[in-house]
């Protein structure tokens, strides 16, 4: 794994938003040591492009940019997040821990330790990404059962059959017409929808 | 001669001396890498002698403070304390093993000195109080590896001694070696510094496995057991050579010339460089030292980095570590190997990888070399042998050539 997001190190785009000074100078100069491309910007930005890989920025006390929308993790992919202190207090920590940054690194800046913390940066950035496809690939598959459900238990209801049949003839019509048993089952369940709305029009 | 050499820092008395510039050298004389680290204090102090001979700086001459830190990581640090608390100085040549660099760093750090490293070393690693004169992983490893896989079938043996610079180091070299389609066969440590047993459960399995080369990192006194072994075993060197990063002059002294004939190391410089400023600098080491005593990569560079400081300290006249670092970063040398230069973002060295192999007379001839300087990349990851690692520079040119002569 360290092999790995080593090697991916030097393709990635990094922003580093921090004021203007000689720490952000430091942090530069040693991220382009390593190896990564690095661009600067001051004060925080309204978007970051797609193209970002990964977000230094300045979580200081006399800069309180700490709820940045960007920066949280919503579920969507967004870039590894870490954050530079300049105090360890439970402020800025608490802070760090809302918007879930990847790691977090301190001022005044040393070199070393700094590789480190982008590796372990990376692996929970990673870790989130494929936590994150993971959990959408299970909510799909939920609600791809609910619905079979659904639709077996209208055309039970409908035809009087038992459960077995009932997902028999889902399975083989949907292989009849080459398309998936969720989008199937899909059809039945949005057909008695729609049977259900014309008998109550008519039963008013 | 080196002995009248060695004496006269330590026991001087503390003193706010002005006609001297005071510099630290930490060199072992004593323990498992003395026999590298001998000839990187020899030249240390040969350069400085050069220097002072010639008037010294600014009218006053370099006088060093040695210690014998006897290759323990421990020493080196309470030695490096000595130097910056007591001694006060803020300049430290030395270190051999990245163990003692690591142990040595802190202080430099925390006392805003420069250690000036003069070591080959497995990379990932910047410091701002460090300037690192050796050579980083893709200026020797990818040649050697390039070479190998050219000249020497398909199946590589890697051992090592047990730390962190042939973990490093092998780890390299099996990417190197797997990316081109080979094989490594086996990947073994042996302790730092070995027992006999050590090294005939190696070689028992080298004999067994019959790779078509052995990548060696073994450093230290372990080295000429090894080749000896090897010897002793009547293995020829060239159906199954011994390469190495480490094996230099002076190990090759050590274990014998006829025990080390045929075998191969990737390196910066070696003895056998042909251009003025080698010849200059082997007769002067040779005069002071011994004909017998040998030049070797590490003493080279322990050498060229003393007169790249003594250049930044000529310019700007004053000691302290802000101005010369600033005024060495960036600044070039005719070195014995070539025209090098300190990179001025990673404060490592710009140099020129060299394969040689050991012939008779226990000197390396060189079978090839890169056409151009290595710029120093200690981060990194992936090292390939393809072209454009070596091609040329552009923000490099010839300024001299007198004293680089091409081969």
């Amino acid at each position: 794994m360290a092999i790995k997001i080593l090697q991916e190190l030097r393709n990635l785009n990094v922003l580093i938003v921090h004021p203007d000074d000689r720490q952000r100078n430091e942090l530069k100069k040693h991220i382009e040591r390593i190896g990564c491309n690095v661009t600067m910007q001051w004060p925080f930005p309204k978007f970051v492009t797609a193209q970002t890989d990964l977000i230094f920025f300045a979580m200081m006390q006399e800069h309180p940019l700490f709820e940045k929308p960007l920066l949280l993790n919503s579920g969507e992919t967004r870039p590894t997040i870490i954050a530079i202190v300049d105090y360890e207090n439970p402020t800025i920590l608490q802070s760090a821990c809302d918007i879930g940054v990847h790691a977090i690194i301190s001022t005044p800046f040393k070199p070393f330790g700094l590789l480190a913390n982008l590796v372990v940066a990376r692996m929970h950035w990673h870790q989130e990404v494929m936590q994150q496809n993971r959990i959408r690939k299970l909510e799909k598959k939920v609600r791809n059962i609910h619905c079979v459900e659904q639709a077996i238990s209208i055309l039970g209801r409908k035809n009087e059959i038992d459960r077995q049949e009932a997902y028999e003839f889902i399975r083989r019509q949907a292989m009849n017409r080459r398309i998936s048993t969720e989008d199937f089952a899909q059809e039945i369940v949005q057909a008695d929808k729609t049977l259900n709305i014309t008998r109550s029009e008519k039963g008013a | 001669m080196t002995r009248d050499l060695y004496k006269f820092a330590p026991k001087r008395k503390l003193t706010m001396d002005n006609n001297f510039w005071k510099v630290g050298v930490l060199f072992s004389k004593t323990g498992v890498t003395s026999v590298i680290e001998k000839t990187q204090l020899n030249a240390t102090l040969l350069a400085i002698r050069e220097i002072n001979a010639a008037g010294g700086i600014h009218g006053r001459s370099i006088r060093p403070v040695v210690y014998d830190p006897e290759s323990d990581p421990e020493k080196f640090y309470i030695y490096s304390k000595r130097l910056v608390e007591k001694d006060r100085v803020n300049m430290i040549f030395g270190c051999y093993m990245s163990s003692t660099r690591k142990a040595v760093l802190p202080v430099v750090e925390n006392f805003n000195g420069l250690l000036w490293y003069p070591t080959l070393y497995e990379g990932y690693e910047f410091s701002n109080n460090v300037i690192y004169t050796g050579a980083a992983p893709n200026q020797n490893s990818a040649f050697l590896a390039q070479h190998l896989i050219n000249q020497f079938g398909r199946r590589f043996y890697l051992v090592g001694s047990n730390y962190i610079y042939p973990y490093e180091s092998n780890r390299i070299m099996r990417d190197l070696v797997e990316s081109a389609g080979r094989s490594v066969v086996a990947e073994k440590y042996i302790p730092l510094n070995p027992s006999d047993d050590d090294i005939t459960l190696v070689l028992s399995d080298i004999l067994e496995k019959r790779p078509d080369v052995i990548f060696s990192t073994i450093v230290g006194s372990g080295t000429r057991l090894f080749y000896r072994k090897y010897w002793a075993a009547g293995l020829q060197p060239k159906q199954m050579p011994i390469a190495s990063l480490t094996t230099s002059e002076a190990e090759v002294a050590d274990m014998g010339a006829e025990v080390a004939r045929g075998h191969i190391t990737a390196s910066p410089y070696f003895q056998a460089v042909d251009t003025v400023a080698n010849q200059r600098f082997v007769h002067k080491y040779h005069a002071m030292f011994g004909a017998d005593q040998s030049t070797n990569a590490c003493c080279e560079a322990a050498y060229f980095q003393v007169h790249m400081f003594a250049d930044a300290l000529r310019k700007v006249g004053k000691i302290n570590t802000e101005s010369v670092r600033a005024a060495a970063l960036g600044s070039f040398y005719n070195a014995p190997q070539g025209k090098i230069q300190i990179d001025v973002d990673n404060h490592h060295t710009y140099l020129w990888p060299k394969i040689g192999r050991v012939n008779k007379e226990g000197q390396f001839d060189i079978i090839d070399q890169v056409d151009t300087w290595v710029k120093p990349d200690p981060y990194l990851v992936n090292l390939q042998m393809t072209e454009p690692l070596f091609k040329a520079s552009n923000d490099y040119q010839y300024e001299d050539h007198s004293s680089h002569t091409r081969h």
